[in-house]
């Protein structure tokens, strides 16, 4: 599907093992093909940017092998130096050498591929303008705005030619307007550039902007791998869905509904097309915020709430919950309620109108045309399952 | 700057013995001054046994500092690259010869290079002699010197860091590369500052010098000694004397603000 740039090879292509203290370990397969982008997403804590390290060699490998373009490799025995790797780490920190002005930096990788001084600084002034800093190559870096020096580091990144880019959540330490801009230069850069890229990002956006394929790593392994639209319709774990900014809740298929255990005891949910799972086998129900409609329960109290749950059977998509707390969006709140964590979205007229605090109760409902309910993988059921490959 | 609320908190009779500790070290250095007769001080600096002092004193100085460079920045980055433990015990063994007396490091390097001491008897059977000749001026000049290049930019060197250096790497760049390109670029203040110090502390070096090198007119007496000899009685008049130690005081004062200037922010 992509062109394949002077090799038939993977640009990056292997299995890393990195074992930390505190019994962490991280374990993925990957493969990235040239000029192809995979998007890399996962909690805190998760290994991503120790995967970057991994692959650009600044840290040893603890199992596994990677391998370069098919040839160079790196094992826990080996462990290739960084220059024959052809691998450029850019993380939030653009690291600009602070001696060399704009133009040298990017033209410090072009003086290492053997050009000319005066024909590297002529590419390099292009590349400035490529990325849209025509005109600033005599800067100082500390001149430089963040995101200025962020798009120079970006800038020297791609003039190295490296085989791939690892990109450590470049835009995260600036405003969203220049996030914004530096990441529809990146759309158009790395596309014109054909480099096969590792983006980790903790920002959807940047994901479904940049990335055809993407990957979510989870306490050191991988939850889900795919292309960007589906992992995102159909997230396999909570963190998945809190990414895609679906509700997920999980219980037991049942005549092509799903039956989700809640604090009032079941809730039946049916979807638009009713789920093909054998009864009885693990299912998620997906569905957005919006859709949830919320109701403020008549009754005062919990107890009484619950009484009417009982008393009159609550309908299919509908059940009666807790409101945990708000959190603002900007043309409204979403409510969080408990037990199942669902979020609901209202807009900031109707939560007015409601008149909502944290520990009333609520009743909630969602249509079965906006829920759909997706097998749940054994993998995914249980916690990250070990290996769970890429299948690029 | 302090702030003046907080100076203004301590006791002020502080300011009595702070006085006389600045009084201490700038009223000799007033007195030197002036004891300098301005009339012929030209001529006491050009008189021959001080051109030839003064001569000898920058030639060896300059080669010991050349010499430094060649050892001391190789030296400074394996510190600055070693674990914690193996550079502060590198460290240690660097300070040792700044805070040895001068003559202590003269004994010890007669030892070395002696005829009678390992390497010197190695030498002399090749016919080199080195104790009390110009080399041996410089040898002591490095022994004094080195230890002021090697912590001022070894000092440099590890509060860089390595990430530009990584950042370096991962664009191809060799060691070598990196080395000139990066490493070095990076750590010139601590690079100008101490090849600064390390010629200053050469030019003056007195007590090594005496002991390994002597004091022999054209061969070993560089200023210091001849300021020296000039004023036991014997060799320069004491006028050169006092010309010749004004031109040192005027280096010293030279090397501080050239340090000072290359020091970032320290021109505020």
């Amino acid at each position: 599907m992509t062109l394949a740039i002077g090799t038939d090879e993977n640009a990056v292509e292997g299995h890393v093992v990195v074992r930390r203290s505190r019994g962490f370990t991280l374990d993925v397969e990957l493969a990235v093909d040239h000029g192809e982008t995979l998007a890399i997403m996962g909690p805190s804590g998760a290994g991503k940017s120790t995967l970057l390290e991994a692959i650009a060699g600044t840290l040893r490998l603890s199992g596994g092998s990677l391998r370069f373009d098919g040839g160079v490799a790196a094992t826990p025995r080996r462990n290739a130096r960084p220059q024959r790797r052809g691998v450029v780490l850019l993380g939030q920190d653009p690291r600009l050498f602070p001696h060399l002005n704009a133009r040298d930096n990017v033209a410090f990788g072009l003086r290492v591929r053997g050009l000319s001084r005066a024909h590297a600084r002529t590419e390099a002034d292009e590349w400035l303008w490529h990325v849209g800093l025509g005109g600033h190559g005599d800067h100082a870096p500390r001149t430089l705005s963040g995101g200025q020096q962020q798009r120079v580091a970006i800038a020297r990144a791609l003039a190295a030619a490296p085989r791939a880019l690892l990109l450590d959540e470049p835009l995260t330490s600036l405003d969203p307007e220049t996030a914004g801009d530096i990441r529809a230069m990146l759309q158009t850069q790395l596309a014109a550039a054909r480099v096969a890229t590792i983006l980790v990002t903790h920002d959807v956006a940047d994901a479904a902007a940049l990335a055809r394929r993407l990957m979510l790593l989870e306490r050191g392994r991988v939850t889900q791998s795919g292309p960007v639209r589906e992992a995102l319709q159909e997230p396999a774990t909570p963190f998945g869905a809190a990414i895609a900014g679906l509700n997920r809740v999980t219980g037991v298929a049942r005549d092509g509904d799903a039956i989700v255990p809640s604090g009032q005891g079941r809730i039946r949910l049916a979807a638009r097309w009713p789920t093909g799972a054998v009864d009885e086998t693990p299912v998620a129900a997906l569905f957005r915020p919006s859709a949830v409609r919320l109701e403020r329960v008549a009754q005062e109290t919990w107890t009484a709430a619950l009484r009417l749950a009982q008393d009159e059977a609550t309908e299919p998509g509908e059940w009666i919950s807790r409101v945990v707390r708000f959190e603002a969006t900007p043309s409204g709140a979403r409510v969080l309620t408990s037990d199942p964590a669902v979020a609901a979205e209202l807009p900031a007229d109707r939560l007015a109108e409601l008149r909502l605090g944290p520990g009333d109760p609520v009743r909630l409902s969602v249509r079965a045309n906006d829920v759909r309910i997706v097998p749940v993988p054994d993998a995914a059921a249980g916690g990250p399952a070990p290996g769970a490959a890429d299948a690029a | 700057m302090t702030t003046r609320a907080a100076a203004g908190q301590l006791p002020r009779v502080l300011a009595v013995p702070a006085l006389l500790g600045l009084a201490m070290l700038v009223a000799p250095l007033v007195a030197l001054v002036a004891r300098v007769d301005w009339t012929t001080v030209w001529a006491d600096v050009t008189a021959p046994a001080a051109l030839e002092a003064l001569w000898l004193s920058v030639r060896t100085a300059l080669v010991a500092t050349g010499v430094c460079l060649v050892l001391g920045v190789p030296l400074a980055v394996v510190i600055a690259r070693s674990p914690r433990g193996v550079a502060a015990v590198l460290r240690a063994l660097v300070t040792i010869p700044l805070v040895l007396p001068p003559m202590v490091g003269g004994v010890a390097l007669l030892f070395l290079f002696g005829r009678s001491g390992p390497v010197g008897a190695w030498l002399a059977e090749r016919g080199i002699e080195l104790p009390f000749s110009t080399a041996a001026v410089v040898l002591a000049q490095v022994f004094v010197a080195l230890p002021f290049l090697v912590l001022a930019l070894e000092g440099t060197l590890r509060a860089t860091g390595t990430d530009y250096e990584l950042a370096a790497a991962g664009l191809g760049a060799g060691r070598w590369r990196i080395l000139w390109r990066v490493t070095l670029p990076l750590a010139a203040p601590g690079l100008v500052a101490g090849t600064v110090l390390c010629f200053a502390r050469a030019v003056g070096e007195f007590g090594a010098t005496a002991l390994f090198a002597g004091n022999a007119p054209g061969v070993t007496r560089t200023m210091p000694l001849a300021i020296y000899t000039a004023f036991n009685g014997s060799g320069l008049d004491q006028g050169p004397a006092v010309a010749l130690s004004l031109l040192l005081l005027v280096t010293a004062v030279a090397v501080l603000l050239l340090v000072r200037a290359w020091r970032p922010g320290a021109m505020r």
